[in-house]
């Protein structure tokens, strides 16, 4: 009988329901409860981050936690991960939804630490950084301490972990200027750009060696003019060192980077299809070594011997166009742990990070796992990572995420140039004006939004070089106020005035 | 039967024909791509006929070895487990939405059209589920999917409102109860229609990582479209954070796999649909109501 | 559970709707699993979309808590769209891109019905068939991929295919006007051979005596297709016009985002609702804002199938929806 088949199916369901209902024990999303919190009982610490689990991730963190006992820190670390793909949702969602877990990684260039605070999801750590964080605060300079407050409030521990002096700058292939007959390393913009038209014309290889570029992050443009006493926030405002606040796009600074970009573009050194290139094909660019010049940084160069099997780490030039003035720090650090509102010891989180910049030991274990087994020590700060055969490291974890300059491992396998930039703090730069202080753009969100739409549709291609600035900057800059360019920069500096 | 091959039948056969290769053509260049040298990709571009070959895709992608075993039984099982209850739900409800004697199928059908037009978001479901029991475990894999969009089910009821009404009558006649009706007879003619919701479904259930990824923390329990999501994903950061932090050795195949994870994903479903054609049967209704 | 409490419209309120539970309790039973099934995902959450009108804040998890503790800010939430300059042009974008992708889309998938359906060879049916649904297999961001070979400037095909003919070659990417084109023809691409099934399986339920009766009064297979086959898939054809219509405010954010992606040169054409509240709220924005969006985009869509449901029940009542 079919109704006997519609009664059987019904208690298919709910028996499948109950038995759900049975096991859903929750697994790793929750932390398992020592409640009070005392120093005596273990407290785990759920850590949530970005990315994927290294194979033996168990056994790096079975050491971790064995050094954590036996130094009687009173915390135990586990580790979750979430594919990149979904990071941002899923952390959303655990926040909302009272997932119980201890700390997880912010990235403020995704979203900021003050979005998360101001609505509510994260908790006050402001008393447990002074009572349990002394190394941090030994270790991280003021700046980067600002970096993961809001207001007063500390809500986020710095991961001071890169020097972030580094705008003006750039990288250039020194084996390659060789190749083509060029014998000095360029020390002008029109010196660079002539050096990459001779490479451009007598290329021989497959893919010709555009400059990299990404069209979309090209706006600040910080490459291609030499006014090097600014820094650009919220892609849109410009803040010399000498206070001048104003948008960007009025500024004579932007108009020489236009005009230098459309004069590469026309001699053909930048990509035609720029404004389409994604990161992962810039990345692709950079991994082939088929380019002369970056704007950027970049690391292993063990993908690029692949291609140029001579390259050696020295074959990396820095380009820094203007020595006199100093370089200026946009901010402290843009990598920082954060504690939901839904842990249930906030001062779990502040005593792991401590205990990790305690010592060099103790550093080493969480990030770069056992020594001989993950990785060995060079000479000269150095490290090599050992590989197992699929070509992974057993375990390892990520130094942009809560790794700090003093106690950072160079890799052997990245220019030295960049090592030396990159890891050691900048003696001679300046704190931008306007780094210890986090903008709040609630307020002029809709303008934002649409500035950001205009920035993309009429100032990218100009800051690309694929159309001209002179007969297009008015209509852009027109349609710029329009969409409200002048309260965003209005609201920057109102909280600036209020920040001092 | 017409023997004569028509100019315009070969017109329509010609159309059909250069539809399909622009179909079949992606296709094989993914397949290309996959088993090409990754290096060869990024100097010289997608290509039919690659410089250099290469499987280090595959293999990397079989290196999981066990999980990925366990990965395709988990999918498969999910799917066809979850397909065949869905077609089973989404056909019942139909039934009685196509019903006549039930007064307020037009309500009914308000009724299961509103969600199709208003969700409330992710929030509020993944507290239902959660509310359910539905975390880590394998319902939570096929429950939360059963009827996602009941678009299916308004395909359904049209198709069995335009079976004869005579059906129904002649066997309420003999004494069957609707429950009867619907699966002795009204299924069986609707096979066609149930054959290409099942189709959906099943496409549904097999492609899907979400309900992995919001629900589910037990690697055990991955499909293999999050492990290979997974793998995707792990690729390519290793790739950018090669330019932030240089950590990691070796050119990460980061192209051929992502073409790879296309082909490993696609490749069991391809075979739903051929397995499906046999239902599509003319001629069902013919002869039926005339007993 | 709720149900709703309309009597059958256009028909006199005789039946209470137990008594027809009653009366019909065998249908109703078998439709409980998926009555159930619906009220407890869809209707269930659906008081959280009061958050539409209150200040996010993330502690505030329960519908409890939302109702009593929530901070309730009117019509807020849809402000940071709708004060946007660019609201009209994206809302303008979303319906005209549905509404040519609901046209051409149905069209060509009832013409490949039909044509497949007069082929004799069964062997090649079959195959064009499981062939025609491989692109509805490939994701959106690999279909980008795969565009990205044929149209990049210095490298596609397209482009190596015009230089060898001795034309220009065209920034595709650059050029707005061209990608509404563009955009329907990779839908059509992706989705007819799929849609195409859903016609098939109407046209085998067609009754075959009809054809065999018409060919005996002398119709020609044009006439036949057209005269017999169209007009008898007509209700299918309808009820995935107007289900479509219901999601008309919703653009195909995975299509457009793999395929456009952040390149502002193409927003003019192609930038649709849902692509630019994702960007609008990436960094600053939350959940809040997010359910006003949708919640704007479902009453007009609803709105928008309501009025046409009642437009088919007056001329065309097989195809209505309810």
């Amino acid at each position: 009988m079919k109704k006997f088949l519609s009664l059987v199916l019904m208690c298919a369901l709910s028996a499948s329901l109950l038995a759900g209902c049975g096991s859903s024990s929750s697994g790793s999303s929750s932390a398992a409860n020592t409640s009070s919190g005392t120093s005596d009982e273990i407290v785990k610490l759920l850590y949530v981050v970005p990315g994927d689990a290294p194979k033996d991730v168990e056994r790096g963190l079975k050491a971790v936690n064995d050094k954590l006992a036996a130094d009687g820190v009173g915390v135990e670390i586990n580790l979750q991960y979430y594919a990149w793909d979904v990071w941002d949702q899923k952390i959303n969602l655990m926040l909302s939804t009272g997932d119980k877990f201890d700390m997880f990684h912010v990235m403020n260039d995704r979203v900021t630490l003050a979005n998360y605070a101001s609505r509510g999801a994260l908790a006050d750590i402001t008393s447990a950084m002074n009572t349990y964080g002394e190394n941090i605060k030994t270790n991280c300079p003021e700046l980067a301490i600002k970096s993961g407050q809001v207001g007063d409030v500390q809500y986020g521990i710095p991961a001071f972990w890169v020097e972030s002096a580094l705008n003006h700058q750039g990288l250039i292939r020194t084996d390659l200027l060789k190749k083509y007959g060029i014998n000095t390393v360029p020390t002008t913009f029109d010196e660079m750009v002539s050096a990459m038209e001779t490479v451009m014309s007598k290329w021989d290889g497959a893919q010709k060696p555009y400059l990299p570029m990404i069209g979309s992050a090209q706006v600040g443009g910080y490459f291609f003019n030499s006014d090097n006493n600014y820094v650009l926030y919220e892609n849109m405002i410009y803040v010399n060192q000498d206070g001048t606040i104003q948008n960007y796009f009025e500024t004579d600074a932007f108009k020489e980077s236009c005009n230098n970009a459309r004069a590469m573009y026309q001699k053909g050194l930048i990509n035609p299809d720029v404004l389409t290139i994604t990161s992962e094909q810039m990345n692709n660019q950079l991994n082939t070594g088929d380019w002369l010049v970056h704007s950027g940084t970049v690391g292993s160069i063990t993908s690029l011997k692949a291609n140029y099997p001579d390259l050696t780490v020295d074959d990396f030039a820095w380009l820094d166009f203007d020595t006199s003035t100093p370089e200026i720090r946009p901010y402290g650090t843009r990598n920082m742990q954060a504690v939901p509102k839904s842990s249930e010891h906030p001062e779990a989180a502040v005593k792991f990070v401590n205990w990790l910049y305690a010592s060099q030991e103790n550093f080493d274990l969480f990030i770069y796992g056992t020594e001989g087994t993950d990785y060995k020590k060079l000479d000269n700060n150095a490290y090599e990572a050992i590989t197992q055969d699929d070509g992974n490291v057993g375990y390892n974890f990520s130094t942009w995420m809560i790794g700090n300059i003093n106690f950072e491992y160079l890799d052997s396998n990245a220019p030295a140039v960049v090592n030396e930039h990159l890891y050691n703090i900048d003696q001679t730069a300046e704190d931008g004006i306007a780094s210890l202080m986090t903008f709040d753009a609630s307020s002029v969100q809709t303008q934002l939004a649409d500035v950001n739409t205009q920035i993309s549709a009429v100032i990218a291609p100009m800051a690309c070089g694929v159309v001209d600035y002179d007969s297009n900057i008015a209509n852009a800059l027109d349609l710029l106020k329009k969409a409200g360019i002048d309260d965003v920069v209005a609201a920057f500096k109102a909280q600036y005035e209020a920040s001092k | 039967m017409n023997k004569k091959i028509s100019a315009g039948r070969v017109l329509i056969g010609l159309f059909i024909l250069l539809f399909a290769l622009i179909c079949l053509l992606p296709m094989i260049l993914t397949f290309m791509v996959s088993i090409t040298d990754e290096q060869s990709i990024l100097r010289s571009g997608y290509s039919f006929f690659p410089a250099k070959m290469s499987s280090y895709a595959y293999r990397l992608i079989f290196k999981g070895g066990s999980s990925v075993i366990r990965g395709y039984g988990i999918s498969i099982f999910v799917t066809v487990v979850g397909t065949l209850l869905a077609v089973f739900i989404t056909g019942a409800a139909a039934y009685t939405l196509a019903n006549k004697n039930v007064r307020y199928r037009g309500a009914l059908g308000l009724y299961f059209f509103i969600p199709m037009v208003f969700g409330a978001g992710i929030v509020p479901w993944y507290l239902v589920c959660t509310a359910l029991g539905l975390r880590n475990n394998i319902p939570a894999l096929i429950i939360p999917n059963l009827l996602f969009s009941t678009f299916n089910m308004f395909l359904v009821r049209n198709f069995m409102s335009g079976l004869p009404d005579s059906l129904r009558e002649s066997a309420t006649l003999d004494g069957a109860n609707d429950a009867v009706i619907a699966f002795k007879i009204y299924f069986p003619l609707s096979v066609p229609v149930l054959a290409t919701v099942g189709l959906f479904y099943g496409l549904g259930y097999w492609n899907d990582w979400w309900n992995a990824i919001m629900l589910v923390d037990n690697e055990m329990l991955f499909p293999v479209q999050y492990l290979l999501l997974q793998l995707k994903s792990q690729i390519s950061m290793l790739k950018d954070l090669q330019q932030i932090s240089g950590t990691i050795v070796g050119t990460p195949p980061a192209e051929s796999l992502k073409m790879a994870t296309a082909i490993i994903t696609v490749g069991p479903i391809v075979l739903l649909y051929p397995f499906l054609q046999k239902y599509y049967v003319k001629g069902l209704v013919v002869g039926s109501v005339k007993g | 559970m709720t149900k709703q409490q309309q009597p059958a419209q256009g028909k006199k309120k005789r039946v209470g709707f137990f008594k027809d539970v009653v009366q019909n309790r065998f249908s109703y039973l078998i439709a409980l699993p998926a009555i159930v099934y619906v009220f407890l995902f869809s209707y269930l959450c659906y008081p959280y979309m009061l958050l539409a009108f209150q200040r996010y804040d993330y502690t505030n998890n329960t519908i409890w808590d939302i109702i009593t503790k929530g901070k309730w800010c009117g019509f807020d939430n849809f402000k940071f769209f709708f004060a946007s300059q660019n609201a009209f042009r994206v809302t303008f974008n979303t319906i005209y891109l549905n509404l040519l992708f609901i046209i051409t889309g149905t069209i060509m998938s009832v013409l490949l019905a039909i044509f497949l359906n007069e082929l004799r060879s069964k062997w090649f049916v079959k195959t064009t068939q499981a062939v025609m649904l491989f692109p509805n297999y490939i994701s959106w961001i690999m279909v980008s991929y795969i565009l990205l070979s044929l149209f990049s400037t210095e490298y596609g095909l397209v482009n190596q295919a015009l230089r060898a003919l001795g034309f220009v070659s065209v920034n595709w990417y650059t050029d707005a006007g061209a990608w509404p084109a563009i955009l329907v023809i990779m839908r059509i691409w992706k989705g007819a051979g799929m849609n195409a099934i859903i016609f098939l399986a109407s046209i085998t339920s067609i009754d075959t005596t009809l054809y065999e009766a018409a060919s005996i009064d002398g119709a020609t297979r044009p006439q036949m297709a057209f005269r017999i086959t169209l007009p008898l898939i007509m209700p299918t054809v309808i009820i995935l016009t107007l289900l479509s219509l219901g999601k008309v405010m919703y653009g195909d954010f995975g299509m457009i985002y793999a395929l456009v992606g952040d390149n502002g040169m193409l927003y003019s054409t192609t930038d649709i609702i849902d692509t630019y509240v994702f960007r609008a709220l990436r960094q600053v924005g939350d959940i809040s804002q997010s359910t006003a969006i949708g919640m704007f985009q479902s009453v007009i869509g609803f709105f928008m199938v309501f009025g046409s449901n009642w437009i088919t029940r007056k001329f065309y009542p097989d195809g209505a929806l309810y």
